[in-house]
């Protein structure tokens, strides 16, 4: 790899610790730490939750599976995601931030424990986050692993120990705090240079009719929205990517973390579009590569991964490789900074809560988890490797299927119950675990092309509702200002 | 019968339909109940704006019909050939073009009518 693209990549990194050590001074409470101290504006809150979401698998994987496969995995997730902002606001937006004004609300345990007065709700949703919060961290230690190798060469497991350890110096001395505002760099830049390499990826395959006829020779389906992905899979993804975002903790509790209702209004816009922009990257680099080795101007791929890797070195100068390289890392590190605090919430907060436990020194014991959660993740990823993949894949439809039931539609019907809650949130997470061992073991019950994650979402659904309703001797009463942030 | 229990059992009803779509793997039975839920979760967020005016039940459902007709129209020119034909729009193929430039957007429309709805809630408030 060229010193420029290392340097730039050294200078990223830097600023990232730079960002750490002054939130680190910010940090003094736990509200501090888990949202912030309840004072970000639109723009920090709204690229914090675009960044958090864009990860490094949908920026390099999506490469891949673009060059690949055409659009399809696009026209399914990439597409749905900003949809998905939308749904968000309109969703939880306003009943998430006012539910942060009833007292010291700051995850999403605090949240339903309020919702259904009760401690169970809170243990499984802490539960629930937990797991999902090791499978999703350990997928981007393994992708830090490899963009660190690529860029120093390291070993992989020696590159995820660099990466994992300028994490953690941020987030344990920062919290939330140092992950919002690395999250903004972080967005900035990844929004920044998708714009650029976009239009450079367009000029470099000669235009996009150019690409277009290239890809159309080849294969017709390569020129279409679908690609050679099934249509069935597509479909389910926009179910999944769309409904599902406001089922993801990462993105929702930053509700949480603005500072007044008036923040929320161009918040659905500012995250949806920089989602939108960081998407052109993948469509640029996937499509343009693809045409380009169709004529045989582009060289040989071990695996389609390498297509956004190769693309850069091949194709583009070393300050542009450098910022791409720099937007990748951005990609993974944001996922991950949202994901460490958030599992340390779980770990600290929502499961010794529910068993009546309270921990003295609650920040401190924050940091404590911040650290363990990175330790396990690392060893999960470097000595259980078909496990973090497993977890890392279905992180998503786990989230969707065990958050957005209990709560967004708890926060929009009256009349659900702590049963449908609990209920939805068991069968969200075994129907995602158990059809998704299943077909790995090659027990397949769906039709081939739907996606496990979208079954378990839907069934999820339907539990939380049809519980709620067998069970409705069970109601809490609310009170006003409950009814009122439910209102929206 | 409230408006938010109308929302919830409509929700229930058409991902019930959804489901039944997967597990009998017809795309169409998904996707497009899928597009009405869109509306459905829209106006869920929109309950104390149509409560106060039930006409603003127009927001919800021109979304939902934005959908439907651009996913019905993709869905037509793609029955004989998965790009619509041999012409091009913009360099794309009609097929891209629609989801590209159509569907694509729209989503980001949808973020913007939060904006729009927001300053209009302001606007009633003060």
């Amino acid at each position: 790899m060229s010193g420029t693209i290392i340097t730039i990549v050294i200078i990223y990194l830097l600023i990232c610790i730079l960002i750490g050590v002054w939130a680190t001074g910010k940090t003094k409470t736990t509200s501090d730490f888990l949202i912030a101290g309840k004072s970000l504006g639109m723009f920090v809150m709204a690229i914090a939750a675009f960044s958090s979401i864009q990860s490094g698998f949908g920026m390099l994987g999506g490469t891949g599976l673009t060059f690949s496969g055409g659009m399809g995995f696009l026209a399914g997730v990439g597409i749905a995601a900003p949809l998905g902002f939308a749904l968000t606001w309109f969703l939880v937006g306003k009943r998430m931030w006012k539910i942060g004004q009833l007292g010291e609300i700051y995850t999403l345990g605090d949240v339903v424990e309020k919702r259904y007065n009760s401690k169970a709700v809170r243990g499984w949703i802490g539960l629930a986050v937990t797991l999902g919060v090791i499978g999703y961290l350990g997928t981007q230690v393994q992708a830090m692993g490899i963009i660190m190798h690529t860029v120093f060469g390291v070993s992989p497991k020696i590159g995820a120990l660099i990466g994992l350890a300028i994490l953690g110096f941020y987030c344990v001395g920062g919290g939330v705090i140092a992950g919002v505002y690395t999250d903004l760099f972080q967005g900035i830049i990844m929004v920044t240079v998708s714009v650029v390499i976009f239009f450079m990826a367009l000029n470099i395959g000669g235009g996009v009719q150019n690409i277009t006829e290239s890809l159309q020779s080849a294969d017709p389906l390569m020129a279409s929205p679908f690609g050679t992905y099934s249509i069935l899979s597509i479909a389910c993804w926009i179910f999944l990517f769309s409904l599902g975002a406001a089922g993801q903790p990462h993105f929702i509790t930053k509700f949480l973390m603005i500072k007044d209702q008036k923040q929320l209004k161009w918040g659905a816009f500012t995250a949806g579009f920089a989602y939108t922009l960081s998407t052109l990257l993948v469509i640029g680099i996937g499509l343009t590569a693809r045409s380009l080795y169709i004529k045989g101007e582009f060289p040989e791929l071990a695996s389609p991964d390498e297509a956004l890797t190769v693309f850069i070195t091949h194709f583009t100068s070393p300050i542009i490789g450098g910022l791409v390289i720099a937007g990748l890392l951005a990609a993974i590190m944001s996922t991950g900074s949202s994901f460490v605090t958030l599992g340390a919430s779980g770990l600290t907060r929502d499961i010794p809560k529910a068993f009546n436990m309270k921990v003295k020194n609650e920040l401190l014991w924050n940091r404590i988890a911040v650290v363990g959660l990175l330790v396990l993740s690392t060893l999960f990823s470097f000595y259980m490797d078909t496990l973090v993949a497993l977890l890392g894949v279905f992180g998503w439809g786990t989230f969707a299927s065990a958050v957005f039931p209990a709560v967004v539609l708890g926060l929009i019907w009256e009349k659900a119950t702590k049963y449908g809650a609990i209920s939805s949130i068991i069968i969200g997470l075994g129907l995602n675990f158990a059809l998704e061992i299943g077909g790995k073991y090659g027990v397949v019950i769906l039709p081939p092309g739907v996606i496990v994650g979208a079954v378990a979402f839907a069934i999820s659904i339907i539990v939380f509702i049809v519980v709620s309703l067998l069970t409705q001797k069970s109601i809490v009463q609310l009170d006003e200002e409950m009814l009122d942030a439910m209102e929206g | 019968m409230s408006i938010s229990d109308k929302i919830i059992y409509t929700f229930l009803l058409l991902v019930s339909v959804t489901l039944i779509g997967m597990l009998t793997g017809s795309w169409r039975i998904i996707l497009y109940p899928y597009l009405v839920v869109i509306g459905i979760a829209i106006l869920a967020g929109l309950v104390k704006n149509v409560k106060r005016n039930p006409r603003k039940i127009w927001i919800p459902a021109s979304v939902s019909l934005a959908y439907i007709i651009l996913y019905s129209w993709l869905d037509m020119i793609t029955i004989d050939s998965p790009t619509g034909g041999t012409s091009y729009i913009l360099g794309l193929t009609p097929s891209m073009a629609i989801y590209l430039l159509g569907i694509w957007p729209l989503a980001n429309l949808i973020c913007l009518l939060y904006a729009w709805t927001f300053t209009y809630e302001e606007s009633v408030h003060n």
